[in-house]
Parts: C-alpha cells; sequence; structure tokens
C-alpha cells in the first residue's frame, strides 16, 4: 500500500489539482473496489445467505415459505447417522483421491521433467483427463468397466478384483475405483504444477549434492523433494477442496450406490435439497462442510510452514 | 422545429408499434422434451393456439427432463416459476402440498361450458388418483404411460418355449428368463439398480402380489408376505442369473438399448420402444410380440406414468395460462403431439381414435385400465418424489446382490419409509 501511495502522489502533484478524478489517498481503495465488491457478491453473501438459511425451519412440503427455526437443523443433523456415515466415506474420498494423484502425479511429472519430444507432447496428451468433463469421463468409464464389453473389466477380472459382473456392484470395489477416477482426473493438474515446480529447481542443487556423493535415490530425497513440497501440499490442498465437494462422478457412476457405498455429502446435500424439498438442512449440511473443511485447510497449512 | 416534429413522430410512431405489445399476455411455458419432433409438435400448438389467441403469446423455453427437478425446486425457493409447466405425474401431489400449484377447476368449468367436453369423465382411472387431489384438479394431463411385455418369438421358438404364449405370470416370467439366457442373449432385460427403472418395473410385482405401499394408517404397508413374496420373486431373476450380470447399477436406457441390440429377449417397455425398433430396422421386428405385463398372485397391475401441464400459483396470468392448458391437453393439438411424440394422449377419448387403435397401441391402452399408482389404492402422497427415487430400489438392489435377507431389506425399507412420511 505504501508502494502504491508513493508511486502515484509524483505524477500527481505535476498535474492541476482540479483535473484529478479521485483524491490521492481514495485512489487505491478505487482501484480495489471492484475486485472486492465482485468478491462480496460472489463469496460472502452467498455464504451470509447459506449461515441465515441453515437457521430457518423450512420443509417445503409442510411449509412454503422459511420461518425462524434456530438451531433445528443442527440438532437433526447431529443425530443423522447416515449424513455422519457420508462425511467418513468423504474423507476417505478426499485423501484417497489425493494420495492418487500424488502417487500418479510424481513419477508421471518427473519423467516429463525431462528434455525431450515426447516429453513435450505427452505434456499437453496428458491434460485430456482435466479438460474432460465428468458426464463424458462417467460414461466413458463405465463402458470400461461394463462386464460384458469393458477391457479394464476384463483385466480386473484376470486379476481376480472383479467377478463375473462390473465392479461397480460391489460396495467397497465400487467406491476403490470410483476414487481412483477422481484422483486419475485430478493427476495432470498436479503434474503441471509439480513440473513447474521442477523446472525452478536450480542444477546448482543437484551439482552440489553430486559432489557430496549423493546417487539419485538421494538426489530425489534431499533435494527434489524438499523443493517441490510445497507445491504438492499447496495443491494437493485445492485438489483435496475440490475432491471434498463432489457430486458429478459418484452420481454419474453409482447414484450413490449400491446402497449407500458411495454417497458423499455432496449427493446428500443434493438430495436434501432437490429430492426432500429441505433447503435449510442442506444449508445446515453446507455450513458443517465448510467449516470442517476450513479447519482441515488450517491443518494441512500448518504443515506446509512448518516444513 | 423541424427537430422537434421529427421527435413527436417518432414518439407517436413508437407509441403505436408498443400499444399490441401492451395489450399482449405473455404465458412462460416450460416444456421438458429435447426431441426434435416433440419441440416441432410443441410449436405448432403454440402457433395454433396463438392464432386462436392473438392476445396471448406463449414463450416456451426446454428444460430437459434431468434437469426440471432442480430449476423447479430451484425457482420454487428463489423465485422465476414459469406460468406453466409439464411435470411427472408422480410430484404432482408434492408441488400440491408445497402451495405452488393453483387449481384449475375454475377454468375448467368454463372450459366444459364452452366446448361441451366432460374433463373428468376423459381423465384415465389411475391418473385421477394423481392430478385430484383435495377435491380439486392440479393438473390437466397430456402423455399417459404404461409397460408392456415386448418379446421375441424367434428366440421364444430357438429355447424351445411356445412364441405365442409369453408369460402370464412373475414366476413364468422368471422360469422363462432362464430358459432363455444363452448364447450371449439374456432372459429379461430387468433393472435391480437405484434407477426408476427399477421400481417402475418392480411396482407391478408387488401390486400384482397384492402388496401396498401404505397401510390403512398411512405407514409403510410393505411389510407384508405379499411383499417379501414379490421381491424374492423380481430378484430371483437376477440371482438366477437371466438377466444382465451388472442389472444391480444399469440404467434403464442400457436395458432398452440392450433390447434394441438383441441382448435380451423380454423387457417391459412403453410403445415408444416399438417406434425405436422401426427406426433401427431392427432384423427380428417381425418376430417382437407385445403382451401385458404378468400378473401377480392377486392381480395384474401396469406401471402409470404421465405428465400433465400444470398451473403455477406465482403466475400473473392465470387466466391466460390456463387457457394454453386446455389448449394444448385437448382435441387436435393433443392429438398432434401425441401423434408425433408417439405416446398415448392422457385423454381417453382421444385414445380410442386412430392411430391408437392401431399395432402396437391397443395392448397398451387396454393395459391402461390396470395402470396403478406406486402407492394404489392408497391416495397420491406429497413425499412419492423422494420414496420413489431411491428407497424401494434399495431393497431390490441390496437382495439381488446378497447383502441382505428379504426381510432384513424389507424391514429397512419400512423404516426408511416411515421416517420419510414423519417428517
Amino acid at each position: 500500500m505504501a508502494m502504491t501511495l508513493q508511486t502515484t502522489r509524483r505524477p500527481a502533484a505535476a498535474r492541476p489539482r482540479r483535473r484529478q478524478i479521485l483524491p490521492d489517498r481514495l485512489l487505491p481503495y478505487g482501484m480495489i473496489g471492484p475486485a472486492v465488491f465482485v468478491a462480496f457478491a460472489i463469496a460472502i453473501v452467498p455464504l451470509c445467505y447459506a449461515l441465515w438459511l441453515s437457521l430457518q425451519d423450512w420443509y417445503m412440503l409442510r411449509r412454503p415459505t422459511p420461518v425462524w427455526g434456530g438451531l433445528v437443523n443442527y440438532r437433526t443433523l447431529l443425530s443423522d447417522t447416515a449424513l455422519w456415515a457420508s462425511f467418513g466415506r468423504t474423507w476417505i474420498w478426499t485423501i484417497g483421491t489425493v494420495v492418487v494423484e500424488v502417487a500418479l502425479a510424481l513419477p508421471i511429472a518427473l519423467l516429463l521433467n525431462r528434455e525431450s519430444a515426447v516429453a513435450r507432447t505427452a505434456s499437453a496428451v496428458i491434460l485430456l483427463p482435466w479438460v474432460t468433463p465428468f458426464i463424458v469421463l462417467g460414461f466413458g468409464w463405465r463402458f470400461l468397466l461394463d462386464s460384458g464389453v469393458g477391457p479394464i473389466h476384463a483385466l480386473l477380472h484376470a486379476l481376480g478384483l472383479a467377478g463375473d459382473s462390473s465392479i461397480l456392484n460391489d460396495p467397497v470395489g465400487a467406491f476403490a475405483m470410483i476414487i481412483f477416477i477422481s484422483g486419475w482426473k485430478g493427476t495432470p493438474f498436479l503434474v503441471i504444477a509439480i513440473l513447474a515446480a521442477l523446472k525452478s529447481i536450480p542444477d546448482e542443487l543437484y551439482e552440489a549434492a553430486e559432489v557430496d556423493g549423493a546417487g539419485p535415490v538421494q538426489r530425489f530425497v534431499h533435494v527434489t523433494l524438499p523443493e517441490i513440497w510445497n507445491t504438492i501440499v499447496t495443491v494437493g490442498l485445492v485438489l483435496g477442496i475440490l475432491a471434498f465437494y463432489s457430486f458429478d462422478l459418484p452420481w454419474i457412476m453409482t447414484k450413490g450406490g449400491p446402497q449407500d457405498a458411495t454417497t458423499l455429502v455432496g449427493i446428500a446435500m443434493y438430495k436434501a435439497v432437490f429430492l426432500d424439498l429441505r433447503p435449510a438442512y442442506a444449508a445446515a449440511i453446507s455450513v458443517v462442510m465448510l467449516v470442517l473443511l476450513f479447519i482441515a485447510s488450517l491443518i494441512t497449512l500448518r504443515l506446509r510452514r512448518r516444513h | 422545429m423541424r427537430i422537434k416534429a421529427l421527435l413527436a413522430a417518432t414518439a407517436l410512431a413508437a407509441g403505436l408499434a408498443a400499444s399490441p405489445a401492451l395489450a399482449e399476455t405473455n404465458v412462460t411455458f416450460w416444456q421438458f422434451s429435447t426431441r426434435d419432433a416433440d419441440i416441432a409438435a410443441w410449436n405448432d400448438a403454440i402457433a395454433a393456439f396463438e392464432k386462436a389467441n392473438p392476445d396471448i403469446k406463449v414463450n416456451m423455453e426446454i428444460v430437459p427432463w434431468s434437469e426440471q427437478q432442480q430449476r423447479l425446486v430451484s425457482a420454487l425457493s428463489a423465485g422465476g416459476l414459469p406460468d406453466v409447466s409439464m411435470l411427472g405425474n408422480n410430484v404432482v401431489a408434492q408441488f400440491q402440498a408445497a402451495g405452488a400449484l393453483a387449481p384449475l377447476d375454475d377454468y375448467i368449468a368454463a372450459y366444459d361450458k364452452e366446448t361441451g367436453d366432460d374433463f373428468a369423465a376423459n381423465v384415465w382411472p389411475g391418473d385421477k388418483g394423481y392430478y385430484n387431489l383435495a377435491g380439486k384438479w392440479w393438473a390437466s394431463p397430456v402423455n399417459v404411460e404404461t409397460r408392456a411385455l415386448y418379446y421375441r418369438k424367434d428366440l421364444f421358438k430357438a429355447a424351445g418355449l411356445d412364441p405365442d404364449k409369453p408369460p402370464q405370470t412373475w414366476e413364468q416370467f422368471a422360469a422363462d428368463a432362464k430358459t432363455l439366457t444363452k448364447d450371449g442373449v439374456y432372459g429379461a432385460g430387468l433393472s435391480m439398480s437405484l434407477d426408476y427403472f427399477t421400481v417402475q418395473n418392480f411396482m407391478s410385482a408387488y401390486l400384482g402380489y397384492g402388496a401396498r405401499m401404505l397401510n390403512d394408517e398411512g405407514k409403510c404397508g410393505f411389510d407384508t408376505p405379499e411383499f417379501k413374496q414379490a421381491l424374492e420373486v423380481y430378484t430371483s431373476i437376477y440371482k438366477e442369473k437371466a438377466t444382465h450380470p451388472d442389472a444391480p447399477t444399469m440404467n434403464g436406457d442400457t436395458f432398452r438399448k440392450g433390447f434394441r441390440d438383441g441382448k435380451f429377449a423380454m423387457i417391459l417397455s412403453d410403445p415408444g420402444l416399438y417406434k425405436d425398433l422401426q427406426n433401427d430396422k431392427a432384423p427380428f421386428l417381425d418376430d417382437v410380440g407385445i403382451a401385458f405385463v404378468p400378473a401377480g398372485a392377486k392381480n395384474r397391475s401396469g406401471f402409470l406414468g404421465g405428465w400433465p401441464l400444470v398451473l403455477w400459483d406465482a403466475s400473473e396470468n392465470k387466466e391466460a395460462a390456463a387457457k394454453w392448458i386446455l389448449f394444448a391437453t385437448h382435441g387436435e393439438a393433443l392429438k398432434n403431439l401425441a401423434t408425433k411424440g408417439g405416446f398415448i394422449p392422457g385423454n381417453v377419448a382421444l385414445a380410442k381414435q386412430v392411430p391408437w387403435t392401431e399395432f402396437p397401441y391397443p395392448v397398451f391402452v387396454e393395459q391402461l385400465q390396470d395402470a396403478k399408482a406406486y402407492q394404489a389404492p392408497s391416495e397420491a402422497i406429497p413425499q412419492m418424489g423422494q420414496l420413489e427415487v431411491d428407497t424401494i430400489q434399495k431393497a431390490v438392489q441390496a437382495v439381488a446382490l446378497g447383502q441382505k435377507s428379504t426381510d432384513e431389506a424389507t424391514a429397512e425399507l419400512c423404516t426408511a419409509i416411515n421416517d420419510v412420511l414423519a417428517r
């Protein structure tokens, strides 16, 4: 802010005062004003509305308009065992997705970091899962896992991981498979981020390590990993937040089943609003989601700072 | 001076041009079909209506079926509802209970008086339970749908079954499906998944066995031997490997496509499937037979689907909107919509005319007399929109996959239904 004031004062002094549209001290506020307004409109207002809505008593089948309900939705939420089970599932889903993303992205990024024509072409191709819409991916994977014609099913069957029917019929198998697909879809984003971090590591660090007698594994553990760790944590956090709010993939692939095996909080919230007509209850779920995610994000960021 | 005169003339011209528009009443209409033929038919109906009513303009917006519930609920809570929309028959009671719909009685009375029609007499028996709630009419039917048994006579012959004797009961259906399953063809295209197709098929079984969704006290009535028997017979088709191994996760469209591709010997489906087979030029088209749905131990019950037009209470142009509803759901307009859409009209008198007297429609039209709502014989309940999504399907899926016994699945189903009813 001090810098801005300094740079704007000098030319202003050279001009006649009457030509100024904004006084110097207001100029910075005027410049950030639109951005603050947009942020307020798209983030703060909906958040406040969700908070207000969560304190209403509004089951649309019984009451056409909301009335003040205090903590009624939160009390219902506390005793909703199916919802807490879906919260538990969502944490497994989130962590599983990020683990798959890191496990796939790290080796791919290391391979692509080598200067070659293949690496340059592969860098573009690898983005495909990230840019493909969920609806296309969902139906594509359903085909791949079909017990009649799906090549991935044939592979899983040969490995003994799937029986005669699709792995999506099995509660544990379906959940694991969709977590893998979720991680696979997010991998390209992490690959690009890690690749950028890898490119920024000075060669001198590797040369110094080599002089000290470090082998490839030691160079990776003591040079590469510390240099890209913050990127992995930060981008992993962003991808984790995206995964936590997932709805599309499990809904398209299994509708939250078999039974409730892939029902995440996103699906529970969708059902609360659009099928059960309980928008206030859904708002309470979203507030709890936000609080839990906020706490998890703080813990993750502490992990980054400590490093 | 010249400029002033020019401005005055412009203002006068603008005023004259605007005056008809000011007198025009706009009716917004959400239409859910995305098929080109349906959209063209609706546009024809709108053009005919506007010609007959030059003071009313109907603005059609396409809202796909897959998004309509989200759009309607969002508009209901935040504003922006249309004047008129289509609606699934099973959720009319839901929106009526939410106070979002306007009754049509006064407009129907005026229409009947003007045209000499008898609205109530021309609504299908099963539909009355969906659209006449608390003694008032809340919807005017466009379409009515039931499912019949499509079966492949050539495959029956090849399996040693009589092609002229399709299964009459669910037990026979299960036995024939098992016999027909061979050489990469499954006997029945029967869903066990969390898809609407499951409950739309299974309801024929549980109602046929005499089970009721709601007992006399208005609570879950499924915890009976009749329901459990229906569940056993229905899921035995999967357990006996007489349907696709992925049936617990497959959706209705996939089964339908499978029958068109010759992968299933039998399927329960609507008249539109025959039209699809004709368009496909299916090599086995001449061997396709259509029969009534199998009966249970007590009766034969068909699925009752369909959609009406409804008038939203938030409408500020109710009279014009109601006029459009009654125009589109009667006479030539409805006949054109139904002919182009390949569906049976929700008007009994119209369904007795050509082309619904010709193959394949008569079997469907006759079966409509036995078509019932999920909760029959109880009245429509507002919670049906919630209950039909995954409560019954979950029980079917759990038993089919062997995750729960019939008793456990039934007990959990009743707990889930009673929880929803008690909210």
